[in-house]
């Protein structure tokens, strides 16, 4: 339990008297308003280490990665409103897409070619070698997008909000959508439940997996409609000892290159993994140990390891003892992982990073921290690598 | 001297510079989708707001002013820098 | 299909003269100005721009700070306006009026994370009859009974399971009387260490015991297993033995120093005080000469009109705690630390400036455990049906304990709310709110008299911290400590 100082820091104008001015430019509450939104009028203190691991700065806009004699040239996609595309092996972002709108989350068909984001505003196709904008295949919100394993269609979960004369919300119940990947053709809307974190969808063969906020994880039976639910999983079953109370699963759900087994975290104590065989139906709990902020996920490209992102380290979880076999500190708060192609490092999001983001590096064989590399205009909070070869990787 | 500072609360509050700007650290607030603190799920200011604060955003308290990604999915929109653009970036929210 | 979502546009920059004034409590005492700042729990001393401020700004949301800092440049000049003004703003009793505005840090406490301490009500009995027992003689309003062996390790291994990374814990016997359980003590402890041996814990173990029944044997072991005990006294003897009988009507007070002599246990002394025993000065100071290591008092909570406090019998413990007020400075003077708990605790919270939005660890940090397999919010509670958190086989319930936490903020509790001493409080001892409160739902407010009773004793915590910061500083080192938001207990 991280303890905060309560100090409530912004930076203070100093008029041309040199005297500080008290105000802030910024934002407002409404008279009588009980509600905030600014999520910058606090000031953290926790660990948010300056950058002792970075390697020396070529420039003020890169940061060398440390150059081995065949280090992958992954195009590392980086992304909050906006896109940016790192060569790893330059460490220097080479090009970006402007959207404008908050991604929650990128795809990338399996011959590299297409990129599809979820965005506040839908979902968008861009094209990987220009990293042009495409069509605008969906329209509502989007928190989750998937390409079939058969790489015909693409999922998406969406949903839409209603907004009432008197300003009103309503948060209507979300959908998973299919598009058709030929002639983005929507082929399918089902309606998935409300307020749905993510989605493992069955293909009509086997199991789906659909998480909530409210913290329920249901496993649908195959060709069940997945708002006929299903049953709930225990996200504290296993092997592991008993744990109290209740589990939070957070949205970072992932699924092997078939589709047939799904991945996502669950905080708790002990924090654990939970991979669903959607095939078999069943379910296992891989133990973390302590109390972690889980914040991403990724499968190696082999699928024997698991990459977790525990919001200020890093753990790595060997799928076939089911047992942890690493784990490094990475100092700052860091959202997203995805495995470079060849399995041999990570990349993960550092959100805020002096006045950008950053995109840190950690290898897995050694497992440590290879280098950083700061993006001046983005503070990212998505992360995917683009294939150059066979497999897709987001999330 | 307006002050004697007694305590250790005081004493931090007082030897601040007005320019130490501690670095604030972003774990998943603004894009997490959890229901936010005082925007409730149903959208409206929840008068007990600390249970989304005590169920999960107790390592970074702050983020609970966030509103939720699914009653406003568009609140990230602005803010593609976060660290530049939170001041212009983040839109009041509200019951 | 859908409803395009609304462009959310960002509200235009606020004049940046307009001040929003936060709570806060300034008073006069003695010579000193002082002033506390109620979300934040800043403490200082105001010299007389600072004071002159204060005045100013009492009973105004809001001020302009241009106006401000003129009328106070005209009482005391320029500089030590816009000092004093810089001052308030660094305090963040001034703030700009369009800052968002901000609860209290909440986050000083682990709520929802594992908790620590497990109480073992090992006995439901007790061979003394005080009438103002809040156990009821140790049944809590149930039936008399032993917790059996098996029961306690069930208790210890659901308690443990349940730690998480945490490397620490504090296993308590209690009751009724514990020692009229000794063998299930000596099996609970056993395991206890086992445990957390195995697992690479460190526990730490107490025992609160009305005195009468300890033995040599019990006491060796206590002190070669490090327990931290404490013998519940009220007093010397005309005091203690008229609340405290033995069985056949004698009094105790005898009988205990007696056993704690001989058997050389250095205990802590746990007072209780009553409406026949307000006089808390002479009660303390006679057990501080009595050699116990330290002293808590504790009001009375027993629901009773026999014994529970009125207007008039607060006010006599106010005096008696002002003289005790003093004792603190003298010895603080002389480099020591009366060992007074109550006045000790207080003035460590006031100097580690750490607001505190629950009064103690009920169902954050603690757990009391009882014979049937139930577990409780703590130790007073056990027994209460409103505030079981869970059982031996289940484990704690996290939305009981969840949903228990929130309605004892003081958020959630009306009179709190408009208190300058809300988050030095936390709202005061649950189980004297519950019966306070006619026993209905949540939340619990404690009642007025009983509110004015800790408003003075803060307000006298905060001249004492003033006082010792001027006459004895270098003791403000102790004081200053890391205090635990949740670990000074408000009860006992």
């Amino acid at each position: 339990m991280m303890k905060l100082a309560s100090t409530r820091i912004q930076p203070r104008p100093r008029g041309a008297d040199g005297r500080v001015r008290s105000g802030s430019a910024g934002l407002g509450t409404r008279p009588g308003s009980a509600v905030i939104a600014s999520c910058v009028a606090i000031a953290l203190t926790i660990g948010c280490t300056s950058r002792k691991e970075e390697p020396a700065a070529a420039s003020a806009k890169t940061a060398t990665v440390q150059r081995a004699l065949d280090v992958p040239r992954d195009r590392v996609w980086a992304a909050s409103t906006h896109v940016r595309v790192i060569d790893a092996a330059m460490g220097q972002v080479v090009s970006g897409a402007q959207l404008s709108h908050a991604i929650n989350d990128m795809a990338f068909t399996a011959d590299g070619r297409r990129a599809f984001v979820a965005s506040s505003d839908g979902m968008y196709e861009i094209d990987v070698e220009t990293t042009k904008l495409g069509a605008h295949l969906t329209t509502s919100p989007a928190r989750q997008v998937l390409i079939a394993p058969d790489g015909k269609s693409i999922g998406v979960l969406e949903h839409d909000v209603v907004v009432g004369k008197d300003g009103a919300r309503t948060v209507m119940p979300f959908r998973w959508k299919t598009v058709s990947l030929d002639d983005g053709k929507v082929l399918s809307t089902e309606t998935a439940g409300d307020r749905v974190l993510a989605v493992a969808p069955g293909y009509g063969t086997h199991a789906s997996v659909v998480l909530f906020e409210a913290g329920v994880v249901m496993l649908v039976p195959a060709g069940q409609a997945l708002e006929k639910g299903g049953r709930a999983l225990d996200l504290a079953g296993g092997q592991e000892p008993l744990a109290f109370g209740k589990m939070i699963p957070r949205q970072y759900l992932t699924v092997n290159h078939e589709g047939t087994r799904a991945y996502f975290p669950v905080e708790g104590t002990p924090s654990r993994i939970l991979e669903v065989d959607l095939v078999a139906g069943t379910s296992r709990a891989i133990a973390l140990g302590g109390q972690l902020h889980l914040r991403g996920l990724a499968l190696s490209p082999d699928e024997k390891k698991l990459v977790v992102n525990a919001m200020r380290s890093m753990v790595v979880v060997d799928l076939v003892t089911a047992k942890v076999t690493g784990s490094i500190e990475l100092g700052a708060a860091h959202t997203g992982a995805v495995v470079s192609e060849d399995g041999s490092r990570v990349y993960l999001a550092q959100t805020v990073d002096e006045k950008g983001g950053a995109v840190t590096i950690v290898g897995l064989d050694p497992l440590r921290v290879q280098g950083k590399i700061h993006l001046d205009d983005i503070s990212p909070w998505v992360i995917g690598i683009a294939p150059r070869a066979a497999m897709a990787s987001a999330r | 001297m307006a002050m004697k500072p007694l305590n250790r609360k005081a004493e931090t509050l007082t030897s601040r510079s007005p320019d130490d700007v501690r670095p604030y650290t972003f774990g998943d607030c603004c894009p997490g989708f959890l229901p936010g603190w005082e925007v409730a799920a149903n959208g409206q200011a929840d008068a007990c707001g600390w249970q989304a604060d005590l169920r999960a955003c107790h390592p970074c308290y702050w983020t609970a002013q966030v509103p939720d990604n699914a009653t406003y999915p568009n609140w990230m929109d602005n803010c593609g820098n976060v660290a530049q653009d939170w001041e212009t970036g983040l839109p009041l929210v509200g019951p | 299909m859908s409803a395009a979502t609304e462009v959310l546009v960002p509200i235009p920059v606020r004049p940046d003269d307009l001040l929003r004034v936060n709570a806060f409590f300034p008073f006069e005492e003695g010579e000193k100005r002082l002033l506390f700042v109620v979300e934040n729990a800043a403490f200082t001393e105001l010299d007389d721009a600072g004071w002159a401020l204060a005045n100013m700004l009492a009973g105004h949301p809001r001020t302009s700070r241009k106006a401000t800092l003129k009328a106070l440049s005209e009482l005391h000049g320029e500089e030590a306006a816009v000092a004093t003004v810089e001052g308030f703003e660094q305090l963040e009793i001034l703030e700009p009026a369009d800052r968002p505005r901000l609860p209290a840090d909440m986050s000083s406490f682990g709520v929802m994370g594992p908790m620590s301490s497990l109480v073992l009500h090992v006995a439901h009995d007790c061979n003394l009859r005080c009438g103002y027992c809040y156990a009821d003689f140790g049944r809590y309003g149930d039936s008399f009974g032993m917790m059996d062996e098996a029961m306690a390790i069930a208790h210890i291994d659901k308690f443990f399971d349940q730690l998480g990374d945490r490397k620490t814990v504090s296993v308590t016997f209690f009751g009724g009387e514990p020692l009229m359980n000794m063998p299930v003590v000596y099996a609970g402890h056993a395991h206890a260490k086992a445990r957390a041996e195995r697992e690479g814990r460190k526990v730490g173990f107490s025992l609160t015991t009305n005195g009468t029944l300890l033995t040599q044997e019990a006491v060796d072991f206590f002190i070669r297993e490090k327990f931290v005990i404490t013998v519940s006294i009220d007093g010397p003897p005309d005091i203690n033995d008229k609340i405290r009988p033995i069985e056949r009507g004698s009094g105790s007070y005898e009988k205990i120093m007696e056993r704690v002599r001989t058997t050389g246990l250095h205990p802590i002394a746990r007072v209780t005080l009553t409406k026949k025993s307000t006089d808390v000065a002479r009660i303390v100071r006679h057990l501080v000469d009595a050699g116990f290591k330290d002293v808590g008092v504790s009001p009375v909570a027993s629901g009773s009109k026999k014994f529970d406090f009125e207007k008039e019998d607060l006010a006599q413990v106010m005096i008696g705690m002002r003289a005790l007020a003093d004792d603190f400075v003298a010895y603080a003077k002389q480099g020591k630390v009366f060992p007074f708990s109550n006045m000790r605790g207080i003035l460590e919270q006031i100097g580690a400036g750490e607001p505190r939005p629950l009064p103690c660890g009920a169902a954050t940090n603690l757990a009391a455990a009882d014979n049937k397999g139930d577990v409780y919010a703590c130790h007073r509670l056990v027994g209460n049906e409103q505030f079981k958190i869970g059982t031996v086989k289940e484990g704690i319930d996290r939305d009981r304990r969840f949903n228990l936490i929130g309605g004892m903020h003081p958020r959630t509790r009306a009179p709190c709310q408009s208190c300058w001493a809300r988050y030095l409080c936390g709202g005061g001892c649950h189980h004297i709110a519950w019966l306070h409160s006619g026993k209905g739902e949540a939340p619990w407010t404690i009642a007025d008299d009983f509110c004015d009773f800790l408003r003075d004793m803060y307000r006298l915590g905060l001249y004492t911290y003033a006082r010792v910061a001027d006459e004895a500083p270098e003791m403000l080192s102790r004081l200053k400590g890391t205090k635990d938001a949740c670990s000074q207990p408000a009860g006992l």
